[in-house]
C-alpha cells in the first residue's frame, strides 16, 4: 500500500517540471551606431608631463647620542675618594 | 686519673694567664707610645695582636682612639677576616664599604647595624648605607638615609675645625648631592636643580655639580641655561676644572637647538685642542710613570712646572690635591715622618719607614688612577664627539636633499628666549666673570629647528 501511495506522489511530481519547459528564442543585437563627434567626456584633461610619485617617505637613522640616566659610577668612586 | 686532669686544667690556666700578661705588657708597651705621640708605633704594638681574636671593650676603645690619629690606611692591607676579629667601628666601615663595591649590600647593612651614633664615623656611615639603598633601587629609604647622613654631618662640621670640618663639610655635601642624583635618576629634573642649588658656591664640591646640574637643565629642555652653566667652566677661577664631559653636552645644547655650526666648532675644538693636549700627557706620562713613585712626586712638584709640561696635568694635579683621600693620606704621611724624625726610645723606625713607603704607593697609585681615568674619559667622549658629528652631517644632507634650510638666520639670540624661575635674577654679560655670578648664567639663543624651503632665487 506504502509503495503505491509513494509512486503517486512521485508520479504527480513530475509532471510540473514538464510543465515548466518554455521555447527559448535568442535574439541578436541589432546595429548600433556611435557619432564619435558628439561624445562629450566629463572631466580635466592631464598632460602626461604632469604626472608625479609621491615622495618616499625616507627612514630615518639616528645615532645614540650621549645620555645620562645616573651618576651611579661616580657616587661609588666618591666614596672610594674618601678614604 | 683525677691528677691528670687537674694537671691539664692547671696547664691550660697557666696559658691563658701568660697569653693575658702578654697581652698587657704589650698593651702598656703600646700605651707608653701613645703618651709620647708615637701613635703609628703604638697601633702597630697593638693592633697585631688581634687579627685572630678579638679585643675587649677596653681594647677596641684604645685602638679607636689609636685610629683617630693614625687614619683607617693601616687596615687597608688587612683581610676580611681579619678586620671581622677586630669589631670596631672602623674595621666595620671598611668591610662595609669593601661588601658595598661587590654590590652585596645585605652585608653592608650588617658591618653598618653596629655603628655607634655618636661616633664619628657615623655620618660616613650613613653615606655607605644611603648608597647601599639606592644601588639595590630603595630610592625612599635612600634619601632618607642621606638626609640622617646630612643633618649629622652638619653637627660635626659645627663643632670641629680645619681639616676635620672640611671632612664633615665634604661627607655633608655629598649627601646633598646624592639626593639631587637620585631626583635626576627617576626623572625629576627640577627637584635634582633644587638639590644641587643647595650646595654653597665656595663648597670644593660646587665645581663638580654645575656638570650635573647641566644634564638636569638639558633633559629639562632649558638649552640656553645648560649652555649658560657650562660657560661657568671658562672663568679663570674654574680653570682647572676641565670636564671633557662638559665639552660634549656643549656640543649636544647647540644640537638641540639646531645651531649646527657652533655644535661643530665645539667638536672641531675637542678634536684640535684636547684630544691631541691628552695623547702628550698619555705619551708624558707612559714615558715617565715607569719611574718609582712618580706620580707621588708628581704632587709637590711646582704649578708652573707642570703646566709647563701639560695644561691638564695641572688640572689634575689641584683636583687630586684637594680630594678628602689625598688630604688624609697626606695628613698621616706627614704625622709618620715626624715621628720617624723625633725617633723616641722604643721606636721601630724600620717598620715606620715600611709603613710610609707603603702609604707613599697608595698616594702614588690613586694619583695614578685619577690621571688613567681623565684620559680614558678623554678617548672614550671622543667617540660620542665623532657620533654627532656624524648626525650633524646627516641632517644637513638631509635638508640639502628636501631643497630646505633653517627658517631663521642664525643669530645672537634674544632676551625672550631667557627662561627664569622666581629666584633668579637678570643681569647682562660684559665680559667679566664675576664670583657671585657663577654658575647662575644663561644663553639667550633661539632654536633655529624650524625649516622652510629654498626658493628659487636664493
Amino acid at each position: 500500500m506504502n509503495k503505491i501511495i509513494v509512486l503517486i506522489i512521485a508520479f504527480c511530481c513530475t509532471f510540473p517540471v514538464w510543465a515548466q519547459k518554455k521555447k527559448v528564442i535568442y535574439k541578436y543585437k541589432e546595429y548600433e551606431k556611435f557619432d564619435l563627434g558628439d561624445l562629450e567626456i566629463k572631466g580635466s584633461v592631464i598632460a602626461p608631463g604632469d604626472i608625479s610619485v609621491k615622495e618616499r617617505r625616507r627612514k630615518v637613522f639616528e645615532r645614540d647620542l650621549l645620555n645620562r640616566e645616573d651618576f651611579d659610577k661616580k657616587i661609588i668612586d666618591e666614596i672610594k675618594f674618601l678614604r | 686519673m683525677k691528677l691528670l686532669l687537674i694537671i691539664i686544667f692547671t696547664m691550660s690556666s697557666f696559658t691563658v694567664l701568660a697569653k693575658k700578661s702578654k697581652k698587657d705588657t704589650l698593651y702598656l708597651k703600646s700605651l707608653k707610645h701613645f703618651q709620647k705621640e708615637d701613635y703609628f708605633t703604638a697601633l702597630e704594638t697593638v693592633a697585631r695582636q688581634y687579627k685572630y681574636n678579638t679585643p675587649d671593650q677596653n681594647m677596641q676603645y684604645y685602638i679607636e682612639q689609636l685610629v683617630g690619629h693614625t687614619g683607617t690606611h693601616f687596615f687597608n692591607t688587612f683581610s676580611d677576616l681579619e678586620l671581622r676579629k677586630m669589631n670596631i667601628p672602623t674595621t666595620d666601615l671598611i668591610m662595609a664599604k669593601r661588601n658595598l663595591y661587590l654590590r652585596k649590600f645585605k652585608y653592608t647593612h650588617k658591618r653598618l647595624k653596629r655603628m655607634p651614633k655618636g661616633h664619628r664615623l657615623y655620618a660616613e656611615s650613613l653615606l655607605v648605607k644611603g648608597t647601599a639603598y639606592l644601588m639595590a633601587k630603595k630610592y625612599m629609604k635612600a634619601i632618607e638615609t642621606y638626609k640622617k647622613c646630612t643633618e649629622n654631618a652638619f653637627g660635626w662640621e659645627k663643632k670641629t675645625d680645619n681639616r676635620q670640618q672640611n671632612y664633615f663639610s665634604v661627607i655633608k655635601e655629598t649627601c646633598i648631592i646624592n639626593i639631587a642624583r637620585i631626583h635626576f635618576k627617576e626623572k625629576n629634573y627640577k627637584q635634582a636643580i633644587r638639590n644641587y642649588e643647595n650646595i654653597p658656591k665656595r663648597s670644593f664640591k660646587w665645581p663638580y655639580t654645575l656638570l650635573e646640574k647641566a644634564w638636569a637643565y638639558y633633559y629639562t629642555g632649558n638649552y640656553n641655561r645648560s649652555l649658560g652653566i657650562l660657560m661657568t667652566y671658562n672663568s679663570p677661577l674654574l680653570e682647572s676644572y676641565f670636564m671633557p664631559e662638559a665639552e660634549v653636552l656643549k656640543a649636544l645644547n647647540y644640537f638641540k637647538l639646531c645651531l649646527y655650526e657652533d655644535a661643530l666648532k665645539v667638536v672641531d675644538d675637542y678634536y684640535t685642542t684636547f684630544a691631541p693636549r691628552s695623547e702628550k700627557l698619555k705619551r708624558m706620562i707612559n714615558g715617565q710613570g715607569k719611574k718609582d713613585l712618580y706620580f707621588f712626586d708628581l704632587m709637590f712638584s711646582p704649578i708652573s712646572e707642570s703646566e709647563k709640561e701639560n695644561k691638564f696635568l695641572r688640572n689634575l694635579i689641584t683636583q687630586a690635591s684637594k680630594r678628602i683621600k689625598y688630604n688624609l693620606d697626606l695628613n698621616s704621611y706627614y704625622q709618620m715622618n715626624a715621628e720617624i724624625v723625633r725617633a723616641n726610645k722604643g721606636a721601630n723606625l724600620k717598620l715606620l719607614e715600611r709603613m710610609k713607603r707603603d702609604l707613599k704607593e697608595q698616594i702614588n697609585h690613586y694619583v695614578k688612577v685619577s690621571m688613567y681615568k681623565f684620559i680614558n674619559e678623554i678617548h672614550s667622549l671622543s667617540t660620542e664627539m665623532f657620533n654627532l658629528k656624524l648626525e650633524i652631517l646627516s641632517r644637513k644632507r638631509d635638508l640639502a636633499y628636501k631643497n630646505r634650510t633653517f627658517n631663521k638666520d642664525r643669530s645672537r639670540g634674544d632676551f625672550k628666549n631667557i627662561k627664569r624661575e622666581k629666584n633668579q635674577e637678570f643681569w647682562t654679560f660684559k665680559t667679566e666673570f664675576w664670583a657671585d655670578e657663577l654658575g647662575d648664567y644663561s644663553l639667550a639663543l633661539s632654536s633655529t629647528c624650524k625649516t622652510r624651503r629654498i626658493s628659487k632665487n636664493e
